[in-house]
């Protein structure tokens, strides 16, 4: 019981489905947007 | 959340009045949610469509549209069929948590806004705004950090320095005359809560709630780890609701 109601909006909720992602899909770093984002200045370059 | 927790009979300090007897909706395969989504038909979008809607909206359902992926083939077996990325879940979750305790102006969660909400919905006496004469006063909530502990975070911040390539050179970031943190990039908030928020306000905020934020760092950490275990999963599960509840 600490931060107010209004800290909760869809994105604090979204770490409940991680486990369930992680247990099917494996581990994140293969499924991560790091590699695409970096790629993005590359395109944009 | 167990149904036995202790949380779910708590009447008084989330919502005034209400326990929550409800469990977590089934999560249904993608076979079962093949068959709710095409009982609903196609909509058609724009000018020409007079704003149709499914029927049941708002009742049942709040659902807008059928996504387009329903027409493939292999979407209802598919078992993983939207990919949460933790980086953006992590930057966004780095962003309240810090904007928050470090009560940043107009990025803060807890605004005037938040505490008007509380009086409606929540029973906690020592968040609510006061009236000093003329003026409201919102009182600093104990999540917040007072402004000479946020100036010792800052310095600290100030004083990092990472292996090379670790993340971008925080320090460079912080503009200590206006005591902000400017431009943090999606990798260097995933940097922030894998190592840094245990750190940062550990004897700076109440035990508690410093405890509950090591708990989310622990998680992350967990979660992002390269080698998993199957166990420790449905460990991470558990914990990763309690987690939310513990903030809430």
């Amino acid at each position: 019981m600490i931060f107010p109601p209004s800290f909760f909006d869809s994105m604090e909720h979204l770490p409940v489905h991680l486990p369930f992602e992680v247990k099917v899909g494996g581990p994140v770093q293969y499924r991560w947007m790091y590699p695409f984002e970096r790629l993005d200045i590359t395109i944009a370059m | 959340m167990p149904p036995n927790h202790k949380y779910k009979n708590n009447r008084n300090d989330f919502f005034v009045g209400r326990v929550e007897k409800d469990v977590a909706p089934p999560s249904l395969s993608g076979e079962e949610f093949h068959d709710v989504v095409s009982e609903y038909g196609d909509i058609m979008f724009g000018l020409q469509s007079d704003k149709q809607k499914f029927s049941g909206f708002g009742l049942n359902h709040i659902w807008v549209k059928r996504s387009i992926f329903w027409e493939l083939p292999y979407w209802k077996t598919n078992l993983l069929r939207h990919n949460l990325d933790i980086m953006h879940i992590e930057k966004n979750m780095f962003e309240n948590i810090f904007n928050t305790v470090m009560n940043v102006k107009r990025k803060t969660k807890d605004n005037i806004k938040a505490r008007l909400d509380l009086v409606v919905f929540c029973n906690r006496k020592n968040m609510e705004l006061v009236c000093d004469g003329s003026r409201v006063v919102k009182p600093r909530a104990s999540f917040v950090l007072e402004k000479n502990a946020q100036l010792l975070v800052y310095k600290w911040l100030k004083s990092l320095r990472f292996p090379d390539g670790h993340a971008s050179n925080i320090s460079r970031l912080i503009k200590m005359e206006e005591c902000r943190l400017y431009e943090m990039k999606s990798h260097d908030c995933h940097v922030f809560m894998q190592t840094l928020i245990p750190l940062a306000f550990r004897d700076l905020l109440p035990k508690g709630i410093w405890d509950a934020l090591t708990e989310i760092n622990h998680f992350v950490r967990d979660i992002c780890s390269s080698k998993l275990n199957v166990d420790h999963i449905k460990g991470l599960k558990r914990i990763s609701s309690r987690q939310y509840a513990n903030l809430r």
